[in-house]
């Protein structure tokens, strides 16, 4: 992962936990893997931004924007789909800030309520 | 790619990837360090890889955890079982809200929630859930087909079902936001109380999703 995406990922995972309603990103597996053990064939170094992957876009169809999803456990004082449309605006406004002019599909997932 | 033909079954749990080959083959080469050139290319066995692993890193972290340690074997297959329930079989994404929001929640966690909701009807146990997209012309509404026990002294059986069925879909609607199609509600065992307190919950029916 380059500098650069390495600080997109870490920006996003800032923006997300600040949500209402967002209790924690999904455990990345690789990061869980390298630390069992350092011979994984998953393990990848610099990929430790748990549940927040960046597509690049391959050029066919509705993926000709960046792709990026978001996968999070919610909270359940609040209702999950008011926290992932929070989480879609929260998301969509800082790439539309920091990366003016791209386009991006942002999907969220949810992948736990606690 | 190599794709070899679909593999004899041997076990009715058993699962086959769509490339062809058993989920326990393809985890037990794994296991064994057993590499060809199909595994090393197929998304499908890639991806049942990572899920063992995910698996095998789930349990050692649940057993070298101290504050997290089992009190008996029991409790802990209990929750071994869960971790495979959530992790290794998460279901399908199902949408949230409406269909171009690409909001999405996995289909064991819709799952849980409902139950714990048809659990919140005095004297109910809830067993499998199963939750399918309707086939239904704009819009993405989702199917409930939920199996519960219910007490044996219950007076109006389907009066019962119905308030299970009014709980789930306030469920659904209030804590999750999912937009659900028809709710069958299908009453498995009338239980005495007596047998409702002696069977711990996972044995009374299967949970998952």
């Amino acid at each position: 992962m380059s500098a650069s995406a390495d600080t997109m990922h870490s920006e996003l995972a800032h923006v997300v936990r600040e949500v209402p309603g967002v209790a924690f990103l999904a455990p990345g597996l690789r990061s869980r893997l390298r630390a069992l053990r350092a011979t994984s064939p998953l393990a990848r170094p610099g990929d430790d931004t748990p549940g927040i992957t960046v597509s690049a876009p391959s050029g066919e169809g509705r993926t000709s924007a960046t792709t990026v999803e978001i996968r999070l456990i919610c909270r359940s004082d609040r209702r999950t789909l008011d926290t992932t449309r929070a989480v879609r605006e929260a998301v969509d406004h800082h790439l539309t800030t920091r990366h003016p002019g791209d386009e991006f599909r942002i999907i969220v997932t949810v992948t736990g309520v606690t | 790619m190599n794709n070899p033909p679909p593999e004899t079954r041997t076990d009715p749990d058993d699962e086959t990837l769509p490339c062809g080959r058993l989920l326990s083959q393809v985890w037990a080469d794994w296991e064994e360090g057993v590499h060809d050139e199909h595994t090393a290319q197929c998304a499908h066995c890639r991806l049942a890889v990572a899920d063992l692993e995910r698996l095998e890193s789930q349990v050692r972290a649940l057993d070298s955890d101290p504050a997290q340690q089992p009190v008996d074997a029991a409790s802990f297959i209990d929750r071994v079982m869960d971790v495979v329930r959530l992790e290794l079989r998460p279901g399908r994404p199902l949408p949230l809200g409406e269909a171009d929001e690409d909001l999405r929640i996995m289909e064991n966690v819709a799952a849980r929630t409902l139950r714990q909701a048809a659990e919140e009807v005095p004297g109910v146990r809830a067993g499998s859930c199963r939750l399918t997209l309707a086939d239904a012309p704009g819009g993405t509404p989702v199917n409930v087909d939920l199996s519960v026990h219910v007490p044996l002294t219950t007076p109006d059986v389907q009066a019962l079902a119905q308030e299970i069925r009014d709980r789930v879909g306030v469920t659904a609607h209030e804590r999750l936001g999912l937009h659900l199609g028809e709710i069958d509600v299908r009453i498995t065992d009338l239980v005495s109380e007596d047998e409702d307190e002696a069977a711990p919950r996972s044995a009374q029916e299967g949970s998952a999703p």
